[in-house]
């Protein structure tokens, strides 16, 4: 019970009188170290985080009841914005089932986790992550009149997805779109959330599109934006932004470190992570879109610290 | 084609053959250890990295090095070591791959083959920092400017090119690579010419141990400038130096330790906010340090915590694995005497720096230690003032061959 020695050193002075007291895991402990709260002989599954190439995945082990609360989870989440039944749904990946499916990556878990919000899945990309753009067109007239669902990766959506339609002329006015992570990438691309929707609603039509937050160690309680372009916390969810000086909880409006808070796990020790992520709060029960609860923005990655140790010199460059 | 970047002297692009020709050229001219030219040009380029970097900074302290005080103090130190019968002569081309954690070793040891009359290539890499680049264009500039013979140096660049590491270090009479571990046994992959030698620097770890006793008796100047010391020890590059401390030992009673400690760290951390920039990268990356070395290296307790400075404490230090975060983190350690450090030190400890003992507990200790490790003890403050005394070698003995001339009349006299 690795997580109850570093609360009793870190946080000896228990009982905690609110949210912004829990102790919190530092999220890089999920790389480092296998965090688990249950005999080995309960993990049900266990999912690794896609972590760039050079470090190690985080390791998730759930059981049975934390799989299930995430998926319950996650399932009122969506609906909120794909309403009660499941529509026609767009996947922004390669077909699945040619893929290897006994890796549990945060890709795939993702894809997975969202599969049931759908049916009549379509998987638009082929394995060189080429658009299908006929068979697109075939599912479009298949499904012509109602709503249909896209889901995928931001990156993916922007690079594989949003460029080819929007160059072949593809309307997709009754698609609600939903999509997340690939921060880096997205990063180097420069191209804002705004800019993504503006330019979908432009270019194709789509006007209904919906970012969310969430990491692999928190699988299920994601943070979903409101039509207003900000991140909402769910009812299994809050977030705390740390002023990174004091790392008091910090006020409306002061950028500051993403702690996040999740009623789900049960299996392993992460219902309070301190992420590497920087954001900022906007407020609390008066979001413009009439969601309640925080909402907030993600700025993006802390900077990583280039502290060059005499062990790494120049090993990659002889 | 193998090409190489030759930025001292700043030629630009050659390939691998004419590098390898204008070296040897180079290496047919014979320069005498400490020739007046040689010496000159050191304290030429000493002078100006004085006069134009920061006060107080890395390349100042670097340019107050090679002040002529200190360079005839060597060459004292060095004609000691030569007589009639052992006459010492530069070894030829010395192949130095210096390390990327602190720009100045690169020129420190540079000085030693330098000025023992060498010819000095050194591979610098790429992604340099403003500091190599700085020391890099001073040199040129004292090249330029100087009058007599400057020594033979070669600062290089390559991108990644294993023929050229394989030619250089055929074509090397001694290789020196500054660790860690992983670029020492990767570089020895690559042979050197039989009658060559390497002189290498591993990862190293570093520890420092104060006197509660002699700390709670300090005036509170004296114990502003001992944390100024140690300020400079820790935090000059982030502290992940090899010889920046890691660990520090309270020796007393728990109770003059705890006082003392608990002092200390108030007034090193409210140094360190003033004057170190600690980036929120790397505040993050200790708080999960301070996690992981719960989880690893048995630690007890946080005794104290701020952005700058976190200090975790073990109760026992074989429970240590040496492995750290950098950047303002300490372990501690209470012990009642310091030879209670004995059974802990090993080779990868490099240097102790210490405060408030005197010459016979540290002459004890060290003859307790027996040479398990500890290359170095030095006064707090110290931790970073380059010596030729090094790591367990003479860098001036290493870089030089040795000619016994035994004559006719002792022949006669043995």
């Amino acid at each position: 019970m690795a997580g109850l020695t570093i609360v009793s050193i870190l946080w000896p002075n228990v009982p905690f009188s609110g949210l912004d007291e829990v102790p919190y895991l530092p999220i890089r402990l999920f790389k480092s170290h296998p965090l688990r709260s249950i005999p080995e002989a309960e993990i049900f599954k266990t999912l690794l985080s896609s972590g760039t190439t050079g470090q190690r995945p985080s390791r998730v082990f759930l059981d049975r009841e934390t799989a299930r609360r995430q998926t319950l989870a996650l399932a009122r989440i969506m609906s909120s914005v794909l309403g009660p039944r499941r529509l026609p749904m767009v996947l922004v990946e390669p077909d699945l089932c040619l893929a290897d499916r006994f890796r549990f990556t945060a890709r795939s878990a993702g894809v997975l986790g969202m599969m049931p919000f759908g049916r009549d899945h379509f998987f638009c990309l082929d394995q060189e992550m080429k658009l299908n753009l006929e068979g697109l067109r075939r599912f479009l007239r298949t499904h012509a009149g109602g709503a249909f669902a896209i889901f995928g990766f931001t990156f993916m959506v922007w690079q594989y997805f949003f460029l080819p339609c929007a160059a072949a002329g593809v309307d997709l006015p009754s698609g609600i779109l939903i999509h997340s992570g690939g921060w880096k990438k997205l990063q180097d691309l420069a191209i804002s959330n705004a800019e993504i929707k503006r330019r979908f609603a432009q270019a194709t039509g789509l006007a209904r599109c919906y970012n969310f937050y969430g990491t692999v160690e928190q699988i299920g309680s994601v943070f979903l934006e409101g039509e207003d372009g900000y991140l909402y916390c769910p009812n299994f969810a809050d977030v705390i932004i740390r002023d990174p000086v004091t790392w008091k909880e910090a006020g409306i409006g002061q950028t500051g470190v993403i702690q996040i808070l999740s009623a789900l796990p049960l299996s392993y020790p992460g219902h309070s992570i301190l992420t590497e992520d920087l954001g900022i709060l906007h407020g609390v029960d008066d979001g413009p879109c009439g969601r309640r609860g925080k909402y907030f923005s993600v700025l993006g990655r802390i900077p990583a610290a280039e502290l060059r140790g005499c062990s790494d010199t120049h090993v990659a460059a002889a | 084609m193998n090409c190489l970047t030759l930025l001292s002297p700043p030629v630009g692009q050659v390939c691998l053959d004419e590098f390898q020709k204008r070296v040897t050229d180079a290496a047919q001219f014979r320069r005498r250890p400490f020739s007046d030219h040689l010496v000159s040009f050191c304290t030429d380029l000493g002078k100006r990295l004085f006069r134009t970097s920061p006060r107080g900074s890395s390349l100042q302290a670097l340019g107050f090095f090679l002040r002529e005080a200190y360079l005839s103090e060597l060459r004292t130190h060095f004609e000691k070591s030569q007589s009639a019968q052992l006459c010492c002569s530069p070894r030829g081309i010395v192949f130095q791959i210096p390390p990327a954690n602190v720009s100045s070793l690169m020129l420190y040891s540079w000085l030693f083959s330098a000025i023992t009359g060498n010819v000095t290539v050194a591979r610098i890499p790429g992604d340099r920092a403003a500091d190599v680049e700085r020391i890099l264009s001073h040199f040129n500039e004292a090249a330029a400017a100087f009058a007599g013979d400057p020594p033979h140096t070669f600062f290089v660049d390559y991108p990644h090119d294993e023929e050229i590491t394989a030619a250089l270090s055929r074509l090397c009479d001694v290789r020196v690579i500054w660790g860690g571990d992983e670029t020492v046994n990767l570089l020895r992959t690559f042979p050197l010419s039989p009658g060559a030698k390497d002189v290498t620097f591993q990862d190293r770890h570093s520890l420092a141990a104060i006197s509660a006793e002699n700390y709670t008796n300090l005036s509170v100047s004296d114990r502003d400038s001992l944390i100024q010391a140690v300020y400079r020890d820790l935090y000059t590059f982030d502290q992940v130096a090899c010889s920046s401390p890691r660990l520090v030992v309270w020796v007393g009673s728990p109770e003059l330790c705890t006082q003392a400690s608990s002092d200390f760290y108030t007034r090193l951390a409210t140094h360190a906010a003033a004057h170190y920039n600690c980036a929120l990268g790397t505040v993050v990356s200790k708080k999960a340090f301070v996690c992981m070395s719960i989880l690893d290296q048995n630690v007890q307790s946080q005794t104290f915590h701020t952005n700058e400075l976190t200090v975790v404490r073990v109760d026992r230090l074989e429970n240590l694995t040496r492995e750290h975060c950098g950047g303002g983190f300490l372990f501690e350690y209470f012990a009642q005497t310091l030879s209670e450090l004995q059974g802990f030190v090993s080779r990868r400890d490099q240097t102790l720096t210490y405060s408030g003992f005197c010459a016979t507990e540290i002459a004890d200790f060290v003859e307790q230690l027996g040479g398990r490790g500890l290359d170095r003890i030095v006064p707090v403050g110290q931790a970073l003032s380059f010596s030729h005394i090094w790591d367990g070698y003479d860098l001036l003995q290493e870089f030089v061959r040795r000619t016994h001339v035994v004559s006719n009349q002792s022949a006669a006299a043995g």
